[in-house]
């Protein structure tokens, strides 16, 4: 009997651990502390990979969301894809933003700004939520992976029209730049490497978890149908008795 | 004719609205009371002149979401929707045709909201301003009406839907919030803003409105779909 | 960073608490550690759910069901 891991998906989790263990190790105590920021930098090791994965759940489920509607061949692999990248993309994109806001707490003073990316983020978190709860919307499954495939295209539309004018509007405002905790960190090789390697962790976990709920989905469905049959014969059963 | 069932869609929601006179008699005083209620709540009058134009686009966006549920309960009641579907209509068409019934009814009911405004927070309008806030009046209200119907055919009907509307809409419509209420704030000069930065706000007005009038056209069919 | 910490944990276990001692004494501990423990926490959750789900689910369906097998 096999679950929904495989040798691919376990090679991968080996591959993060590594990495993550790496992360922690550099990012708590072997990498220096910034000349500036002192310790604060080191959020940067869990945050901007975590932003990374984020950006990349959302760009994934829009081309899945594509790859459903205009794809030749249509296959609801793709929506289980769509939905398991979202799924996993809401998860970062909090952990983006809450770490992002203790960074900045740490190196502004606040907790949270009005700067576009970080106004832009919220939005995009919240337009995440959307799509999933369309997601959990009634309705026949080819039905209802159109909607959501539809709504996630919309939201490709929605989110640079929102950080444009974020962007038009903070200009009015006195710090016209983008606020980047990190922006005036200056990295030595080993905070770039454990950067670098703290990236490829993310990214095979965020690979690992996207195949396990993809495949988790397609288990549900199938359960579900099997539930269906079961109790269809059931029923059957009865009647014939 | 092409255009006619555009046009059609268009009446025959109006008509039924007249019918019903729902946006007279219960959303309009809604929405002015929405505009009493920030009073309330920013006390300050100062406060309330600067930020007059946004409290406008407020009570107008919360009154959006009222007029779409509105809008697609006439469908359901007679399953008018369906028959449509049924029938091979092009759903574009008849997306369009209610997105400009809503904006009609969303439009007189600023045409009202405005003058409350320049009561109860005391702002003024001179003539640049007027044009300015007429034109940003439309290209804000048609980019709200075509994100409204476009998420109110998704969720109408079915349990637990129509709370969906907002959390879908207001992500959409916030660079219809940003600009309308810097557009408003030049024409009203509450902001200390300059009428021709406005003008460039309503720039943006005009692209998001284009852009979700050519994206709903083409999305409505697959989200009503059941 | 004291050179009990720039040296890989040692066999003591006097060592081992300098070194704890030091990272807990960085600057804004508790934030920096707060993140990493709040993104071990929600990553690990997801995992284990996902887990837990699948191996429930498993029996339920034939093998020539899952794809991927």
């Amino acid at each position: 009997m096999r679950g929904t891991g495989t040798a691919t998906t376990r090679g991968i989790g080996v591959v993060a651990l590594a990495c993550m263990a790496w992360v922690v190790w550099g990012g708590l105590v072997a990498t220096p502390r910034d000349v500036v920021q002192g310790d604060a930098v080191r959020i940067m090791y869990v945050h901007v990979p975590s932003a990374w994965v984020a950006y990349l759940a959302f760009v994934v489920t829009a081309v899945a969301s594509a790859g459903l509607l205009f794809g030749p061949r249509r296959s609801l692999g793709f929506d289980r894809v769509a939905g398991a990248s979202a799924e996993v993309g809401v998860l970062f994109m909090g952990l983006t933003l809450v770490t992002g806001s203790l960074w900045g707490r740490i190196t502004w003073g606040e907790f949270w700004q009005w700067d576009p990316r970080l106004t832009t983020t919220a939005f995009l978190f919240v337009t995440y939520l959307g799509y999933l709860a369309v997601r959990g919307l009634d309705g026949a499954p080819e039905q209802r992976a159109r909607r959501a495939a539809v709504v996630a295209l919309l939201a490709v539309l929605e989110i640079p029209l929102v950080h444009f004018s974020v962007v038009l509007w903070r200009s009015l405002h006195q710090r016209a730049s983008v606020l980047d905790p990190g922006g005036d960190v200056k990295l030595d090789d080993l905070m770039l490497f454990t950067l670098f390697v703290g990236v490829v962790a993310f990214t095979c976990l965020y690979t690992w978890l996207v195949l396990h709920r993809s495949r988790l989905a397609a288990l549900v469905e199938v359960a579900g149908r099997g539930e269906l049959d079961r109790a269809i014969a059931a029923r059957r059963a009865e009647a014939g008795a | 004719m092409k255009g006619g069932l555009v046009w059609a869609v268009a009446a025959r929601d109006l008509r039924a609205e007249a019918r019903a006179r729902v946006t007279t008699n219960q959303v309009l005083p809604f929405a002015g009371l929405v505009m009493v209620t920030f009073a309330l709540a920013l006390d300050r009058e100062e406060v309330l002149q600067r930020t007059a134009g946004g409290l406008v686009w407020l009570a107008t966006t919360f009154s959006l979401f009222v007029l779409v549920q509105r809008a697609f309960a006439i469908e359901t009641a007679d399953r008018a929707l369906d028959a449509l579907r049924v029938a091979g209509v092009d759903l574009g068409r008849v997306y369009l045709g209610k997105s400009i019934a809503l904006m009609v009814q969303l439009f007189v009911l600023e045409c009202v909201l405005v003058p409350v405004a320049v009561v109860l927070y005391r702002v003024r309008v001179d003539a640049p301003g007027a044009v300015l806030l007429v034109t940003t009046m439309i290209c804000a209200t048609t980019g709200l009406a075509l994100v409204g119907t476009l998420y109110g055919g998704l969720t109408v009907g079915g349990a637990g839907r129509e709370t969906l509307l907002p959390l879908l809409v207001l992500p959409v419509v916030a660079p219809v919030l940003i600009a309308a209420t810097r557009a408003t704030e030049s024409a009203l000069r509450s902001g200390g803003a300059a009428v021709s930065e406005g003008w460039a706000w309503v720039g943006l007005l005009a692209v998001f409105a284009a852009a979700f009038g050519i994206a709903g056209t083409l999305a409505f069919g697959a989200l009503v779909d059941e | 960073m004291t050179d009990a910490a720039m040296r890989m944990p040692g066999t003591t276990v006097f060592e081992m608490h300098v070194f704890a001692m030091d990272v807990l004494a960085m600057e804004d501990a508790g934030f920096v550690l707060g993140s990493y423990a709040l993104s071990a926490v929600a990553i690990l959750a997801l995992v284990a759910a996902t887990l837990r789900r699948a191996r429930r689910l498993a029996p339920l369906v034939r093998d020539e069901d899952k794809p991927w097998t």
